[in-house]
């Protein structure tokens, strides 16, 4: 093998090992809500209901606002996938008969900094993010490792 | 030369190939940069940070049925405005231009048949998990068909009769609704207390049965991740027969797996004339009471069946079957009426469709007549 042909292949390598595979991530998320929030965890199936918007209100009778990362995201897809045993874009149908009734579906931010940021200063806001990530400006309700959604 | 032609050639071709990979790959970034927040189609139009969503559907149908001529209208213009700022109290408000444009016999255009109605206009008030208060007028909770009725989220052009001609399909009044978990399901409820003749002005110019006045539950439970069971019941009289109570039973079944999908309805209503045992006069026609295992009961249904084809085409089919104890109709004429729908839906997305089907079946020339049918609809 020429040493022009090793040279690509091993940047190519090096290139692809970088790149963040959906379905790929192997770290834990953390659900994340304002740290002023007086619940301190939350079980998956009460989230589930909380991202249908069939859940409404936290037990302090203050509205939920359910977070998303863009339905591209792979932790999006991750998250959907505990929760629905769906992908984003399967779905679409359950929220257009949402929308016909007047109700949309959680609010979608750009990024998980985007989403630390949001959560931080928005009361009822619950979102995700990858553990790593979390800092002492939200609350952690759950840690879900991909031991437990598989 | 020739040695060193092909090795520049392969170099060529390996640097191509990985720069097009790292651009497929790269694409992913370049999408995860956007959010979903713009104006998305079926997801309306937010009004910044007001809390006030703006949007609705339009939907055109092409038909031939029956004797008549072939018929093209722009069924439905419909605008919603929902209002929902984050508190307890939440707005929604639906606004129809039925017919806005149609050709007529001579399939000259016209807009005589144009008509603007108040399809849905309440307040909900969140009280707490399990309850919400919904005053105003809203679809009737009988059945699935009933509550998402609208051409882009059903299957076909054509509405089942046992979804929409026992019962009235609007309640104006209360109505309390939730959810509940029932283990680890959804138990979905709706009770509801209608007054239409009192509260709804416009009752006088829709076609089709009207409650004057109503009483109603539902109950909705998710079997399994793919099944739901539905259950209704309501108790109510219609306008122009008030004497007459009817008790509405329904059950419904909804399944789907992947892009699958089997839904069914069954609604028994059964009329009760009072203790008198009077006759009760609609139009020309009359009921007669006094035989009252020929007349009191009627059952209606359906069954369909959606399967995918290729890519975004679906096959439809549907069997239906319906009583035809309706007001307007000769008791003498009455007979088991039967219809088949066969059709195609093409899904380019979820909130856009296409549709074409053929109808056929036996005593239906009345309630669902033979012919084609065909349609376009979208939610925005």
């Amino acid at each position: 093998m020429s040493r022009f042909r090793l040279f690509i292949m091993l940047f190519y390598i090096i290139w692809l090992a970088g790149i963040p595979r959906p379905g790929l991530t192997q770290e834990a998320i953390a659900i994340i809500t304002q740290r002023d929030n007086t619940i301190n965890s939350i079980n998956l199936e009460t989230l589930k209901l909380v991202y249908l918007r069939k859940l409404m209100l936290d037990s302090s009778g203050n509205r939920w606002i359910p977070l998303n990362l863009p339905s591209s995201s792979d932790l999006r897809q991750e998250v959907s996938g505990i929760l629905f045993k769906k992908r984003p874009e399967d779905m679409e149908d359950y929220w257009n008969e949402q929308y016909f009734q007047g109700i949309s579906p959680p609010k979608v931010l750009a990024s998980e900094e985007a989403m630390l940021r949001f959560v931080t200063i928005t009361p009822g806001a619950i979102g995700y993010v990858h553990k790593h990530l979390v800092d002492n400006r939200v609350k952690v309700l759950k840690i879900i490792s991909t031991a437990e959604d598989n | 030369m020739k040695v060193l032609g092909a090795t520049v050639k392969q170099r060529f071709r390996l640097i191509v190939c990985c720069c097009l990979h790292m651009l497929a790959a790269g694409g992913d970034f370049v999408r995860a940069d956007n959010t979903d927040n713009g104006y998305q189609l079926g997801r309306g139009y937010a009004l910044g940070e007001t809390g006030i969503t703006l949007g609705g559907y339009a939907s055109t149908h092409l038909q031939a049925l029956g004797r008549d001529p072939w018929n093209w209208n722009i069924s439905s213009l419909s605008a919603f405005v929902s209002w929902d700022s984050g508190s307890k109290l939440r707005f929604f408000s639906e606004t129809e231009v039925e017919n806005a444009l149609s050709t007529n016999d001579n399939h000259n255009l016209t807009t005589n048949f144009t008509s603007l109605h108040i399809e849905r206009l309440y307040l909900d008030y969140l009280l707490n998990n399990q309850v919400t208060i919904r005053v105003g007028k809203m679809l009737t909770p009988i059945g699935q068909w009933n509550q998402i009725h609208v051409d882009p989220l059903v299957w076909t052009t054509s509405r089942p009769v046992a979804t929409t001609n026992l019962f009235s399909n609007y309640a104006s009044g209360v109505m309390l609704q939730g959810t509940v978990l029932l283990g680890k399901r959804l138990l979905e409820y709706s009770v509801y207390s209608d007054y239409s003749a009192v509260l709804d002005p416009s009752t006088s110019r829709v076609q089709g049965p009207v409650f004057d006045n109503a009483q109603g539950l539902r109950l909705r439970y998710e079997v399994t991740d793919t099944l739901k069971l539905g259950l209704s019941y309501a108790d109510f009289a219609l306008l122009n027969s008030t004497s007459i109570r009817n008790h509405l039973l329904g059950m419904d079944l909804a399944w789907s797996y992947q892009r699958f999908a089997i839904n069914s309805e069954v609604v028994l209503n059964m009329k009760d004339p009072g203790t008198d045992g009077r006759r009760y006069s609609h139009d020309a026609d009359e009921l007669d009471f006094s035989n009252k295992s020929a007349t009191l009961n009627a059952w209606q249904g359906y069954i369909q069946g959606v399967a995918p084809l290729v890519n975004s085409v679906y096959a439809v089919a549907r069997y239906e079957f319906f009583d035809q104890d309706n007001r307007g109709f000769n008791p003498a004429n009455r007979k088991f009426g039967q219809a088949e729908v066969f059709g195609l839906a093409y899904r380019p997305m979820p909130p856009v469709v296409w549709k074409l089907e053929y109808r056929l079946g036996k005593n239906n020339a009345q309630l669902a007549p033979d012919g084609l049918l065909a349609s376009f609809a979208v939610l925005f």
